[in-house]
């Protein structure tokens, strides 16, 4: 019942008093936002931390929620800048510093994926692997455009909304971090 | 729910963007444990019970509707009312003048088709050397129109005083100090002109911060220039110089601009505010009635 209804419709009918409609919505969305802060702060108990204050701010904010911009966004919005205080809190907000991404021009020529060998794509639980430690990895600003995208099934637009830059940051960061981590998962097509 | 793909604007195979997501699924299970899930639905479900006391939009009381357009009347009243003082105390002060300068003469019209009084008199008060040349004109004209013998008497009055008034009057003032209303005006109408004009170069102060944000945002999002943390933690983009680095200094300036009178820009300051934080609760006096 509750697949046929959007996250919007799932957040309007919770402000006007459904419960099983936050039930639906947070289950939607539990996995995928508390992967982005792990992934982000990189510590079990300051992701736990972030992940129910953002919660807390969506049950906070429910009697005037308002639909005036996609959920994900909108959610994805609160984790961005819980993010940023957490990062400054800890004296890291040089870490979402200027990165290459941010440059003008097109990424580096990394060497595109050697080969399509089907045994070496059986081995996917080791690639997952260092796929996600590729990804812990990255720049911040990079890794949390691709965690955008990943977990929050965010478009390029819709990050740079998240996060406050503009389209053509999105859009350059998230480049950066294709291109390296393919360049890091060679064997990757 | 499908996952998104990511749109062709990156420039990177679909394929492969397809792939590398499902593999960092797979090789990211980390999820909140239930203990934290329980403690997010409980508090969900409490809130419902309880009702919204932290509500973040209230209904304003009704009377707060009607403070705009009361405020409005009462300036245009005001306004009004100061225009009419205004322009009485032109019409007293040409009356008075007129009266001493044209002196009391049964055929010696003021120009406004009203005879004086007959009775002569040789008393004259200094403000006559303060009459408007059109005044003098006038008198001049009216005694033009007399008989010759009255011409005479008429001019001998208009002249008098104009040739030497000391003569005549003792110890008379140069000028005639302006009354207590007409000096409480200028005062008013210098200080209401000083403030528009201080208002008008700080708004154009303003529009020239504001328009080098835009320009500094613009070249930021084209990737000419680096983004710095500052500008990360605030995320301000696309937000004009005005919006501050903390949720509490930006609702400081916005109750300015409101207290300036800059509503729009209040509006527009306060849309942002909301959007880079969407969490955060507003204070009563800056919730917007609906």
């Amino acid at each position: 019942m509750d697949e046929s209804r959007t996250d919007e419709t799932l957040m309007l009918d919770y402000r006007d008093g459904d419960a099983a409609a936050f039930d639906a919505l947070y289950a939607r969305h539990r996995r995928r936002l508390y992967r982005y802060l792990l992934h982000q702060c990189g510590r079990r108990e300051l992701a736990d931390e972030m992940f129910q204050e953002i919660w807390m701010s969506v049950i906070r904010i429910r009697s005037g929620y308002e639909v005036s911009a996609k959920f994900t966004t909108w959610l994805y919005r609160i984790a961005h800048n819980r993010l940023i205080d957490s990062f400054r809190a800890r004296g890291r907000l040089a870490e979402f510093e200027v990165d290459a991404s941010d440059a003008e021009g097109d990424p580096p020529d990394y060497p595109a994926p050697s080969s399509e060998q089907p045994e070496r794509l059986l081995e996917r639980a080791h690639l997952a692997g260092r796929l996600v430690a590729a990804v812990e990895a990255l720049p911040a600003a990079q890794r949390e455009a691709f965690l955008l995208a990943a977990e929050g099934g965010l478009s390029v637009e819709e990050i740079g909304k998240a996060t406050g830059t503009g389209f053509e940051t999105a859009k350059s960061r998230l480049r950066y971090a294709y291109s390296r981590l393919r360049s890091e998962l060679g064997d990757l097509r | 729910m499908t996952r998104s793909i990511l749109p062709p604007e990156t420039d990177v195979p679909q394929s492969a963007v397809k792939e590398l997501h499902a593999l960092f699924h797979a090789g990211s299970d980390a999820e909140p444990d239930l203990m934290l899930d329980q403690r997010i639905l409980e508090a969900a479900r409490a809130d419902l019970a309880t009702g919204s006391r932290t509500q973040t939009r209230r209904p304003l009381p009704w009377w707060k509707g009607w403070l705009a357009p009361a405020s409005a009347i009462a300036v245009a009243a005001l306004g009004l009312s100061l225009g009419w003082h205004v322009m009485d105390e032109q019409e007293r002060d040409r009356r008075s003048e007129m009266n001493t300068a044209v002196g009391p003469g049964k055929a010696v019209d003021d120009g406004v088709g009203r005879a004086a009084p007959e009775v002569v008199t040789t008393e004259v008060r200094p403000s006559i050397n303060l009459r408007p040349p059109a005044i003098q004109r006038a008198g001049s004209k009216a005694v033009q129109d007399l008989p010759s013998a009255e011409q005479e008497q008429a001019a001998a009055r208009v002249a008098r005083p104009q040739a030497s008034p000391a003569a005549s009057l003792p110890a008379a003032p140069a000028e005639v100090p302006p009354s207590p209303v007409t000096e409480q005006l200028k005062k008013s109408v210098s200080a209401t002109a000083d403030a528009l004009r201080e208002k008008r170069e700080s708004g154009d102060a303003g529009d020239a911060a504001s328009g080098q944000g835009r320009i500094e945002a613009k070249r930021r999002d084209a990737g000419s220039s680096a983004v710095t943390a500052a500008d990360l933690s605030s995320s301000s983009a696309a937000s004009p110089a005005d919006d501050a680095a903390t949720p509490e200094a930006w609702l400081k300036r916005i109750r300015e601009l409101r207290a300036e009178g800059r509503n729009a820009e209040a509006a527009q300051s306060l849309a942002r505010l909301q959007l880079r934080y969407p969490d955060l609760v507003l204070p009563d006096d800056l919730i917007n009635p609906k």
